[in-house]
């Protein structure tokens, strides 16, 4: 399991335009880098993210090599109902996590 | 195109050498502008130094004021010795450059063949939102700012948190926030153990880094937090009445905070037109000339050193190696290709002290590692090491104060 | 710390180069002497030997 940082408000009014910031603590290795014994060191990296609010999937990203590591993702969704936030990110060698939060639409 | 551009600048530096002997005029007295100013009269070359201040402040062991390990009059340094060896001192402001003219706040004009500035670094609170520098002190340069960071830790009541922050690349001092972060655990370990220190990072990897963390988990384990960037450490807002810092994923109340602004090269430099995009002054690394303007010469924490930090040792280095230069070219000699040094101690409790060096050469149009030289101290060595570098630091800083004001 | 100024050239060349092949037990000038070659050692003890 990564670590995973996520910043939403708990609480927002109906139709408020809510910033989120993401970061996975991942390495983000490139697949061209030599290491200390001159072998290339295999591609390990984030390839995807998705952002699911209520079943419905308003944000999505892919991730390339030159991106640096611990990649953060800021996005913001207009806040239409009360509901569970899904953060979703896959990667090589099947890695997938997702993390959750709630937001209280008044 | 070739020879018409060299016949151009033997007629422009002719009428200079033949008229009188040339005049250097130096901007800034502080580790670089001082030091140069001595280096060039030593070379025979006429200088005036603008300096706006009567006596300067050493920003290295300032943390050690801070902490209330030091006193501030330690830091200070005057003029007299290079007044008493003749070279003209001018205690006013200077505020742009004309041409080959200095233009002074009040309007009068000091003319140069050439100019060496050593303008360190402009603070720019302003990049963080709701930063009120009073509640919320910087102390990034030696002066008020010291005091009240020292004020407010000293009013501070046991159990508090004492937030501080650490900007991204570049800014003065790469090891000064880690040194300040380990003096105040120090402080609050002898005279408020019941408090904490949290420091908010906007990197993840930083100067003597292993070192740091060595003593950090020998000397203060629970009292000293480092947050970096991968952990949410980057400071974006903060409320100076709630006294609440803000970063990217949450917020930290602090019974006492020191903010530490991301900076560019000082004021003069922007206005003078010898920054580019980044805020910094891009030079060549054999002469220390601007690569913006011809016959202005830039040393210390405002230029682009490539792998070279902004310190006063290497200010300091960068000034007799820009001194050369100024004086071979006014003999209309080509600058030799320089090596320059540069030791960085930090202290992490009194007797405690740790060191990076590096050697630098010119090598693509900047600064580069000599390969093979520098590093830092060893890690795990004994106390009697770290207490030898400690002592050796307190040297380095006379040695220094001496070389740059006599 | 005894001051530089003013030692023997050889002296100074000497222990900068034993610095540089990892000799005594220095804290700081083995890794700035393997930064210079043995001719600018040389040159640098010349001028720290001859300044006062």
């Amino acid at each position: 399991m990564a670590r995973v940082l996520i910043n939403l408000p708990r609480t927002a009014r109906r139709g408020e335009v809510v910033e989120i910031r993401t970061l996975i603590q991942h390495v983000m290795e490139t697949g061209y880098r030599p290491g200390a014994d001159g072998v290339v060191a295999p591609r390990d990296i984030i390839t995807g993210f998705t952002c699911v609010y209520n079943n419905e999937e308003v944000f999505a990203a892919e991730l390339a090599p030159a991106i640096a590591a611990n990649p953060f993702l800021s996005f913001s969704l207009v806040a239409a109902e009360s509901g569970i936030l899904a953060f979703t990110w896959t990667g090589d060698n099947g890695f997938e996590q997702t993390e959750t939060r709630s937001l209280t639409v008044t | 195109m070739r020879r018409r551009a060299l016949l151009g600048a033997a007629l422009l530096a002719a009428p200079a050498l033949a008229q009188a002997a040339p005049k250097v005029v130096v901007i800034g007295g502080g580790f670089g502008g001082a030091t140069a100013a001595r280096a060039l009269h030593h070379l025979g070359v006429s200088v005036t130094l603008v300096e706006r201040e009567a006596t300067y402040l050493s920003c290295p062991f300032s943390n050690a004021v801070i902490a209330g390990l030091r006193e501030m009059e330690a830091q200070r340094f005057g003029y007299e010795g290079l007044r008493r060896e003749g070279i003209a001192v001018i205690h006013r402001e200077a505020r742009t450059v004309e041409g080959r003219q200095v233009v002074l706040a009040d309007g009068a004009t000091l003319p140069f063949d050439r100019l060496v500035m050593a303008p360190g670094i402009s603070l720019r609170p302003d990049a963080i939102p709701g930063l009120d520098t009073e509640a919320m002190p910087h102390a990034w340069r030696a002066g008020p700012q010291t005091l009240l960071l020292r004020r407010q830790l000293e009013a501070m009541e046991d159990g508090g948190v004492v937030v501080l922050s650490a900007p991204a690349n570049p800014y003065r001092c790469p090891p000064g926030p880690y040194e300040r972060a380990s003096l105040i655990a120090h402080y609050l370990k002898t005279q408020k153990p019941r408090s904490k220190l949290i420091l908010l990072d906007e990197k993840d990897a930083f100067s003597k880094q292993k070192l740091f963390e060595e003593a950090w988990a020998a000397l203060y384990p629970g009292l000293l937090e480092w947050v970096p960037l991968s952990a949410g450490g980057k400071v974006v807002e903060v409320d100076a009445a709630e006294q609440l810092v803000r970063t990217e994923f949450g917020e930290h109340r602090a019974a006492v905070a020191s903010i530490i602004p991301p900076q560019a090269a000082g004021r003069i430099a922007q206005a003078a037109g010898l920054t580019d995009r980044s805020g910094w002054c891009p030079v060549d690394p054999v002469s220390f000339e601007s690569r913006q303007r011809p016959g202005i010469h830039l040393i210390g924490d405002a230029i682009i050193a490539g792998a070279m930090p902004k310190s006063a040792f290497a200010a300091n280095a960068q000034a007799r190696v820009c001194a050369e230069a100024v004086a071979a070219l006014l003999r209309g000699e080509a600058p030799a290709p320089p090596k320059l040094i540069n030791t960085c101690y930090s202290l992490v409790e009194p007797g405690y002290g740790i060191s990076i060096a590096g050697v630098y050469q010119p090598a693509n149009g900047l600064l580069a590692d000599v390969p093979g030289a520098g590093g830092t101290s060893a890690l795990g060595a004994p106390a009697a090491v770290r207490a030898a570098e400690a002592g050796y630091a307190e040297d380095w800083f006379r040695t220094i104060t001496a070389d740059a004001f006599g | 710390m005894p001051a530089l100024a003013g030692q023997p050239a050889e002296a100074i060349t000497g222990a900068m180069l034993a610095y540089r092949a990892g000799q005594g037990s220095p804290t700081v000038m083995d890794r700035i002497a393997r930064g210079f070659t043995e001719e600018e050692i040389r040159a640098i003890a010349a001028w720290v030997s001859a300044s006062r």
